[in-house]
């Protein structure tokens, strides 16, 4: 798409919109403000469930806070709602950051982050049913009245404009944030936590920080409700309401989209419009009935177009690759500032167990810059866990794991790749809905600058991954042999000091396997220390500078390859004590 | 302050212990289908609460008492489940999660709007022969109507729990919780277990709602509540623990009721939810073993 595609849509949405406004009779002009109310609440709640894969059920405390804040600096202490209602969007973003600091540091994730936010929402109801300062059960009033310093306007078009400001800001954000860094980093823990800790993402900052951004839009929209209706409650702030008709919207129109909210709550709303038609008796009638059908019609979506609406767009075909030359120095290479013949990494002492099995047990371990160590071991022998050891995703329940000699046991994932590691998942993690130029451009967000001169570097490495012909592909379109390469480029864009494979070659064709064992030697010619975890006796033989045997957690020997493959301790540990009698006899 | 007296207190923890019995029951179909089929259905709490406008229709219509309609409630119950399963529920089974929040949110919204549209949002009661008479034991009252929903409640928890733990279909569903692929391998319809499993928790929301009719007012609204009920009391007794359920039930009676002496009301459900919020962060697997049919 080219990058003006999104500003001229986006403007051109607003203008149509602005210009629509004084056409609308009076019946219209409310339907459009409550639209475009609940269409910005969908922007807002889409931030969190859309892009950041979080589902909050509690937003709608956002918007109560909002709505109190604003009304309550209004009413007490005559603050004008235009600025209260900055107020409103910063202390709703303070409950969200401090809900949030505490919910993801216990790791509540799913259902359950589901389950937690949409009880809060309940605790909030009832303290502001029991607070007196803010009138408990009955409310607080607004007067009626034409006063626009204040955000009260007696006819409806100034309230259009207001809320289309709100929308377009909403739009934006959203806009931004699938440019920014902060989105990328967003988008690949919606895609897969693990693996974007592992590519130096802080997955625990992101979550907060994209919940703080959601709530402080829904905060300003609990603002413009309060100033437009007149009246505050807390069953009507804190309605569930609210959480229901920004998960419809988003959900109908597609989650994580720019325009799936804007989509998805106007054809709620035009649906609610055609039914007015309908012999009812009353509105009350009319809402639900035309709720029956939406629910209904979010059933079908979800079974048959999880994506929503949106989703149906045909795909752009792939952009060809630029003409621009690919940036020279250090494309996607080391950072060869290691002091020459020191340990790059030093394991020594590491233990890991799980309950009663000991998986690692006592292991020390040496990799310096620009060496290939390689590490074989029967399934099971605690490989895995040992990677899992050195690239943070455990903690050793004894030992040192030193970088460069300091001590990295205990960092968190991101920490340690920011330091210098970088590692492949066994089970490839692909980033399953973002493209391959995207999830490599991640990596490149370790030191990059800026997104441009991140993109730059990662097709630098997709060149020697040999992805570039796929850099507009999406993970989940990805062959076996191409995730692992993605699982090596993503690696690699971090500059690591220290790479981890943990089974690149497994599944390939002779040629790839080649292909492979070229491209770990070139990285190690770059001073890149590299550990690699393989099955394949040709791949370990054919690219190790020694090799490291670990068996039922411990390591039982180390040396070069051919010395190792004739060790009776390593035949016995692969094929069983009596082959060893059997083939000295 | 006065007015809390040892008398006051003990009243609340009989009338907490019998409204808990009924709160384990509404959450004893939650949990099952959880603990069976990782699936959270958020529509829990309204299909509660369309049984209770149910029993409403068949109490104003046809004068049958709510107690009396047990077995009408528990048949159409299961056929309900069973429809609702075919037409709507395994077409998530195997999808991600957030789809079936989604999907059952959806049914949620049609189930509360369907009320609304047919009957309006305003309170509505039962008023039986029982409704407000109490026994008096030792200077507590003890409402007849919770007694008997109590009683009923707990019977069909053990009842649920004999089932599970005795019965062939029974072990085949504990089979499937524990291990849907490993259960499918040694022949088990592991689809049809999770059909009757989804029917048994729609007809055991049915019971519920039989039992609550005769004295708790409804509204269209009013299963939100019941659903975050249904929350607590899975959280509290472990997910998919049976009998668990039915002690966290007791357990959140026993807190509201409590709480209403010492606070209000209103607060008193936000004391029970902020309950939930903690024991989510400090000991998501609950405060019961986890496990189906336990």
């Amino acid at each position: 798409m080219h990058r003006w595609a999104r500003p001229i849509s986006l403007a051109s949405f607003l203008l149509a919109a602005a210009a629509l406004g004084p056409a609308l009779g009076e019946h219209l002009l409310t339907v459009a403000i409550t639209t475009l109310f609940m269409i910005f609440l969908a922007i807002a709640w889409n931030l969190v469930l859309g892009y950041g894969g979080q589902f909050s059920l509690g937003h709608s405390v956002f918007v109560g806070v909002g709505a109190y804040t604003s009304t309550v600096l209004y009413t007490k202490a005559g603050l004008t709602p235009w600025i209260g209602m900055l107020g409103a969007g910063l202390l709703a973003a303070a409950v969200a950051v401090a809900l949030s600091l505490v919910t993801f540091r216990y790791e509540v994730r799913g259902v359950y982050f589901a389950l937690l936010t949409l009880a809060s929402a309940e605790v909030f109801r009832g303290l502001a049913n029991n607070w007196e300062f803010i009138n408990g059960p009955v409310g607080i009033l607004l007067t009626m009245k034409a006063a626009p310093r204040e955000l009260l306007f007696l006819a409806r078009l100034p309230y259009y404009y207001v809320i289309l400001g709100l929308v377009g800001l909403g739009l934006a954000v959203t806009a931004g944030l699938e440019r920014s860094r902060f989105g990328y980093a967003v988008m690949a823990l919606r895609e897969d936590e693990l693996a974007a800790e592992a590519t130096g993402v802080d997955t625990y900052r992101s979550k907060v920080a994209i919940m703080g951004l959601s709530a402080f839009l829904a905060g300003l929209g609990g603002t413009f409700y309060a100033q437009f209706y007149l009246y505050i409650s807390p069953e009507i702030g804190f309605a569930f309401e609210h959480q229901l008709n920004m998960l419809m919207g988003t959900m109908i129109g597609g989650a994580g989209s720019l325009w799936g909210p804007v989509v998805g709550t106007t054809i709620f709303s035009a649906l609610s419009e055609l039914m007015r038609n309908l012999p009812f008796q009353s509105t009350r009638a009319v809402v639900t009935a035309s709720k029956m059908v939406y629910a209904a019609l979010l059933m079908l979506i979800i079974i048959f177009l999880p994506g929503g609406i949106m989703s149906l767009r045909l795909r752009r075909a792939p952009a060809p690759a630029p003409a621009r030359p690919a940036p020279a120095p250090a494309a996607g290479g080391a950072a060869p500032r290691a002091p020459a013949g020191d340990g790059l990494l030093e394991v020594a002492g590491a233990t890991k167990r799980f309950g009663g099995l000991t998986a690692v047990e006592d292991v020390g371990l040496t990799v310096r810059p620009g060496e290939v160590v390689g590490m074989i071991g029967p399934n099971g022998a605690g490989k895995s866990t040992l990677f899992n050891l050195i690239s943070g995703i455990y903690r050793p329940d004894a030992g040192s794991i030193r970088l460069l000699g300091r001590e990295i046991a205990g960092l968190a994932p991101h920490e340690i790749c920011g330091r210098g590691v970088g590692r492949t998942f066994q089970i490839t993690k692909p980033f399953l809905n973002l493209d391959v130029l995207s999830s490599v451009t991640i990596g490149t967000l370790t030191h990059a600058r800026s997104l441009r001169e991140g993109e730059a570097e990662a097709r630098a490495v997709l060149e020697r991954t040999g992805l570039s012909g796929r850099a507009r592909a999406l993970g989940k379109s990805l062959t076996v042999a191409e995730r692992r390469r993605l699982e090596v480029a993503r690696a690699l864009a971090t500059r690591p000091r220290l790479l981890l494979l943990d089974e690149v070659a497994a599944g390939l064709n002779p040629a790839e396997l080649g292909e492979i064992i070229a491209l770990v030697r070139g990285i190690a010619g770059e001073g890149v220390g590299v550990l690699f975890v393989e099955h394949l006796m040709q791949a370990v033989m054919g690219v190790s500078d020694r090799v490291v045997v670990i068996s039922s957690g411990r390591k039982i020997a180390e040396g070069p390859p051919a010395a190792v493959a004739q060790d009776p301790a390593v035949v016995e540990a692969y094929l069983g004590e009596a082959y060893v009698l059997t083939a000295r006899g | 302050m006065s007015l809390i007296t040892p008398a006051v207190i003990l009243q609340a923890l009989v009338s907490g212990l019998l409204m808990g019995s009924i709160y384990g029951l509404v959450g004893v179909g939650f949990t099952l289908i959880f603990g069976v089929m990782e699936v959270v259905n958020f529509a829990h709490g309204h299909l509660v609460m369309a049984g209770m406008f149910g029993c409403y229709v068949l109490f104003q219509q046809f004068g049958l008492d709510p107690l009396l309609a047990i077995p009408v409630a528990l048949l159409v119950g299961y056929a309900a489940g069973l429809f609702l399963y075919e037409l709507l529920i395994r077409h998530v089974v195997a999808a991600p999660q957030f789809a079936q929040v989604v999907l059952t949110l959806a049914l949620f919204i049609f189930l509360e709007n369907g009320a609304n549209f047919l009957f309006g949002g305003d309170l509505r009661g039962v008023t039986t022969g029982y409704t407000t008479a109490t026994w008096h034991v030792g200077g507590v009252a003890v409402s007849i109507a919770r007694l008997a929903g109590a009683a009923v409640a707990l019977a069909a928890v053990f009842a649920l729990r004999f089932f599970l733990r005795r019965t062939l279909f029974g072990k085949a569903i504990r089979a499937a919780a524990n291990n849907r692929d490993g259960a499918n391998l040694v022949g088990i319809d592991v689809p049809r277990v999770f059909r009757s499993t989804f029917a048994l928790s729609v007809a055991a929301a049915a019971l519920a709602a039989a039992v609550l009719t005769p004295f708790y007012l409804m509204t269209p609204f009013v299963g939100n509540e019941l659903l975050l009920k249904a929350f607590v009391v899975m959280v509290l007794g472990g997910m998919g623990n049976v009998v668990g359920a039915w002690l966290g039930g007791v357990i959140v009676g026993v807190v509201e009721a409590v709480a209403s002496v010492f606070v209000t009301a209103s607060l008193g459900n936000a004391i029970v939810f902020a309950l939930l919020i903690v024991i989510l962060l400090v000991r998501p697997t609950g405060l019961f073993r986890a496990e189906a049919g336990g």
